[in-house]
């Protein structure tokens, strides 16, 4: 029994011993040390009331982090190894009309990669402009489920607010979606992002400039088709009042689009499709409102956007063509990214167009996202009594997600 | 072998079909043992009570030594039986394993003597079991792969056939023993709604194994072992209006949030090497020492994103055994120490931009770790009375931790338990017929326990994942075990035997409780 208790004892410290494989290492860290770019023609300018969020793209957990103005632009932070997209909003001084005012700057990038001791990112900023004219306040994309639980279509539709002080015209206002998805991210070349959005749907409200007029705090609804969709599923609505409709000659006759001649049809200066056009309703794509500067003609002639990217698989590497069209983003009033959480990659828009993006559902095929909207929010409403939208160029702020669809919520 | 997990990982559907032609070929090859002359004189009923003796297992209980198998028991016997099983808990103790399952399984296995210096060995099952509402897990093979699972907040029961071979051989040679085991599993587990999880898995063990004669009867004896581990997994969804959330967990109720969502198609694969130190006497009376050390690292794939590895986890699990057993004609006794450790290390790869669709990895974080270490005292006495009966008494003490610790945010979760059991048991042989009954209790005492949760908040959709994970490692708990069985030699040669098992168990901070029955008709051989 003597051996017994030696060898026991000797077993007991191995065990012990063992417990060293157990040790935790601590995560890896970086010091980024974050430039900005100032806005074209304010290089000289002084950021103050900074704060710089990080988004840790694998975890989904975001940090804000509060910085006093640095000499040189440029903060440092600490954050673990990691895919991070970086949002940083501030305040710099300009002279307006002779006094010194604070405006609002921001600036956003993503896919920033975040290793070793130190590492470097750079935000171009942007200068804040709200827009005072027409802003997108609901898309309704997702559609409609029947009392049977199938999917029913031709009932989304886009609903436009006045959100200025002034009458404003309708006629010309452009709605596009965008060509490239939300949560598929490919390096496109050429990369227009920064001067253009592509698109690859556009329907523009026809009238010779004054046929329209919609008041401040007023709105117009466009829908795909403008009829009482009650009578065929009772979970849809009225629609038969909207201002407009889109209608799409189909080349194939099982999908035919209904055109109620009661309701102005837009005009369609493009779509990909040969059939008839529905809003993504899985929510992949962006859409934009937008004013054209060129006639249908011009821009269906010089705004033609040949695209090549690369595109991977376990089976090889494929070189892949595109074509589209492009909007420039001056044109542009309006934005809007729509994605899923579980699917997002990128947002399809220049950062100062939007830079945020809004949703209906949590992931691909959410079946709870049927009959949700997204909404702007509402912002104040004036003495006058007159609603003003929320309107701060990213959706992910500005948009109330997945709200009950009510084509009539606006006025 | 290699290439046959292959094809099951392909999908193939009529792969477990030849699986189940194998299966029946290993049947014939043990009924073909039969015809094999024992070594000995002995009924075969009174073989099973000699191989059935506490005395004959004790020291070699937690040996899987290759050439120690050649000391495994004293005379053939091949049993061929029928199982059917019922478990049902009141409510689940681990919701990742549902709350019962019932089904059951043929189960054929032989050792025999096929020289006097010659073991050969095998076991083929098939059993086809219903695991009751599963929750928070939509992968197979919990007790290996856990904690990264795949997962939804729906589940559902699981439909699950398992197909297993093992064959072994061992010989003895002048000074020298050396023996050699193959051992393959083939798991298919599906639910035929929504959601629809079909996951295949193919694991192969071999071993081998060497050993000497250095003093008297003692053999030291060295055996390595490898394995490889394959499964594939995907969820569907055939209503038409969509799907739910697939989370991809990674530890005291955390997720991967990047790639949580739709991507629901999932690989594992993993490999382990082994080695094996025993030294033990051929008769089984004197010391035994066992130390075993394994290492077995996994990674769990994304099959849709160009499979890229998502997460990685490395084991290592060392035993260690003493034993000392004596005896005398009519008694038998002994006691052992045991101990292990098994550590556990999961890694979690970052991706970066994933332009183009492809998801370089920049780096790795060290985010999971599990500790679990046991260490128990255990002796026993068995003595056989002048009426053709065997007693025997077994009481043990051991101290078990569990620690799972979560790096960022900080959480761990630990449980220190002091487990007294006992169990007790009797045979006897009557001149037409020989029975045995067994009974067994433990409880495991929680001395101690730790629980911290950053981040986790009752609005966390796996809030009642981690609560539940934390409340059955730290409680309390009560197992009580009977099993009877009755032989029916019909020759001397072959004995009908009915076997019946009873388990309560109570989790009292749970507040759950659960019995299983077990029925199994068979034929010795």
């Amino acid at each position: 029994m003597k051996h017994l208790k030696s060898i026991s004892l000797i077993l007991l410290s191995l065990l012990m011993g063992l417990t060293f494989f157990s040790c935790k290492k601590d995560p890896l860290v970086s010091k980024v040390t974050v430039s900005c770019t100032m806005p074209d023609g304010y290089s000289d300018a002084m950021l103050s009331s900074i704060v710089l969020k990080t988004k840790n793209v694998s975890t989904g957990k975001t940090t804000s982090n509060s910085f006093a103005t640095a000499a040189d632009n440029k903060y440092e932070l600490t954050l673990n190894e990691g895919l991070y997209d970086f949002t940083l909003e501030a305040k710099i001084q300009v002279e307006l009309d002779g006094v010194m005012r604070a405006v609002s700057v921001r600036g956003y990038t993503e896919s920033v990669k975040v290793t070793g001791e130190t590492c470097s990112a750079s935000i171009k900023l942007f200068i804040v402009e709200t827009s005072e004219g027409f802003v997108i306040a609901e898309i309704f994309f997702t559609g409609t489920q029947t009392p049977e639980g199938k999917q029913y279509v031709g009932d989304t539709y886009f609903r436009i607010y006045n959100n200025s002080d002034e009458v404003q015209y309708a006629d010309g206002l452009v709605i596009a979606e965008s060509d490239f998805l939300t949560v598929s991210k490919y390096n496109y070349s050429p990369d227009i992002m920064s001067q253009a959005m592509a698109v690859s749907a556009v329907y523009r409200v026809p009238g010779n400039g004054t046929d329209y007029p919609v008041q401040p705090g007023k709105s117009i609804l466009i829908c795909d088709n403008a009829i009482d969709h009650r009578s065929a599923n009772s979970n849809s609505f009225d629609l038969s009042s909207a201002d407009f409709e889109w209608y799409d000659e189909s080349t194939n006759p099982n999908f035919a689009d209904i055109d109620n001649p009661a309701v102005t049809n837009l005009d369609k200066i493009y779509c990909y499709t040969a059939t008839i056009w529905v809003p993504h309703n899985r929510g992949f794509k962006s859409y934009a409102l937008a004013r054209f500067k060129e006639s249908k003609e011009t821009f269906l002639r010089d705004y033609v956007y040949n695209y090549s990217y690369d595109l991977v698989t376990a089976a090889g590497t494929f070189p892949m063509t595109g074509d589209c069209y492009k909007i420039p983003n001056e044109w542009i009033l309006d934005a809007v990214n729509l994605s899923v959480e579980s699917e997002f990659e990128w947002i399809v828009t220049d950062p100062s167009l939007d830079m945020g993006w809004t949703y209906c559902g949590k992931i691909d095929r959410d079946q709870n996202r049927y009959g949700k909207s997204v909404r702007r929010k509402v912002d104040y409403t004036t003495a006058e009594g007159i609603v003003k939208l929320k309107d701060t160029n990213n959706s992910s702020e500005d948009f109330a997600a997945e709200q009950t669809a009510d084509p009539f919520w606006f006025n | 072998m290699i290439n046959a997990i292959e094809r099951l990982h392909d999908g193939d559907a009529t792969y477990l079909r030849h699986v189940s032609r194998c299966l029946s070929l290993v049947v014939i090859m043990l009924s073909g043992m039969l015809s094999l002359k024992a070594q000995n004189t002995l009924s075969i009923d009174q073989r099973w009570i000699e191989v059935g003796k506490l005395s004959t297992r004790f020291s070699l209980e937690s040996v899987d030594n290759l050439a120690a198998a050649m000391f495994r028991q004293d005379y053939s016997l091949t049993t061929l039986a029928f199982d059917g099983f019922y478990n049902k808990e009141s409510s689940p103790v681990l919701l990742q394993q549902g709350d019962g399952r019932y089904g059951g399984a043929f189960h054929a296995e032989s050792y025999q003597h096929l020289k006097k210096k010659v073991r050969l060995w095998g076991e083929a099952i098939y059993d086809n079991v219903l695991k009751k509402n599963i929750r928070w897990n939509e992968t197979s093979d919990y007790d290996l792969l856990y904690p990264y699972f795949s997962a939804d907040t729906i589940g559902g029961d699981l439909r699950s056939e398992t197909y297993y071979f093992k064959g072994g051989y061992a010989q003895e040679w002048k000074e020298l023993v050396w023996g050699a085991e193959a051992e393959y599993r083939a798991l298919l587990e599906y639910r035929n709604i929504d959601p629809r999880p079909r996951n295949t898995a193919a694991d192969l063990k071999l071993k081998m194994g060497i050993g000497w004669n250095f003093h008297r009867n003692y053999y030291g004896v060295l055996s390595l072992a490898a394995r490889r581990y394959k499964q594939t997994g995907s969820i569907a969804y055939y209503n038409e209006s969509g799907n739910c959330i697939t989370y991809h967990l990674t530890g005291l109720g955390m997720v991967y949030a990047r790639f949580s969502g739709t991507n629901t198609s999932v690989a594992y694969q993993g490999t382990s090497g082994g080695v094996s130190l025993n030294i033990l006497p051929e008769n089984r009376k004197g010391y035994t020492f066992l130390a075993d050390y394994n290492y077995l690292s996994y990674s769990k794939m994304l099959s849709d994103l160009n499979n890229i590895p998502l997460v990685e986890m490395g084991i290592h699990q060392v035993d260690l055994s003493l034993a000392w057993q004596d005896g005398e004609a009519n008694s038998n006794w002994g006691m052992k120490l045991v101990g292990g450790i098994t550590i556990k290390n999961g890694t979690e790869n970052l991706f970066g931009d994933p332009a183009g669709n492809i998801y370089s990895e920049i780096a790795s974080a060290d985010m999971y770790d599990q500790l679990i270490s046991r260490l128990g005292l255990q002796g026993f006495y068995e003595w056989q009375g002048r009426a053709e009966d065997i007693w025997h008494l077994q009481p043990r003490l051991s101290f078990a931790t569990n620690s799972e610790k979560y790096l960022q945010p900080a959480r761990g979760l630990s449980a220190r338990h002091l487990i007294p059991a006992v169990e007790f048991g009797w045979s006897k042989s009557l001149v037409k017929t020989s029975f045995g009954l067994r009974a067994s209790a433990e409880y495991g005492l929680c001395l101690q326990s730790r629980s911290s949760l950053a981040d986790c908040t009752p609005q966390d959709s796996q809030y009642s994942l981690i609560m539940n994970v934390m409340e059955a490692m730290q409680a309390d708990r009560l197992t009580t075990n009977l099993d009877f069985r009755i032989n029916f030699p019909v020759k001397s040669k072959v004995t009908i035997f009915v076997q019946g098992a009873w388990q309560y168990y109570y989790y009292n901070m749970l507040d759950i409780n659960a019995s299983a029955v077990k029925f199994t008709v068979g034929v010795g051989i």
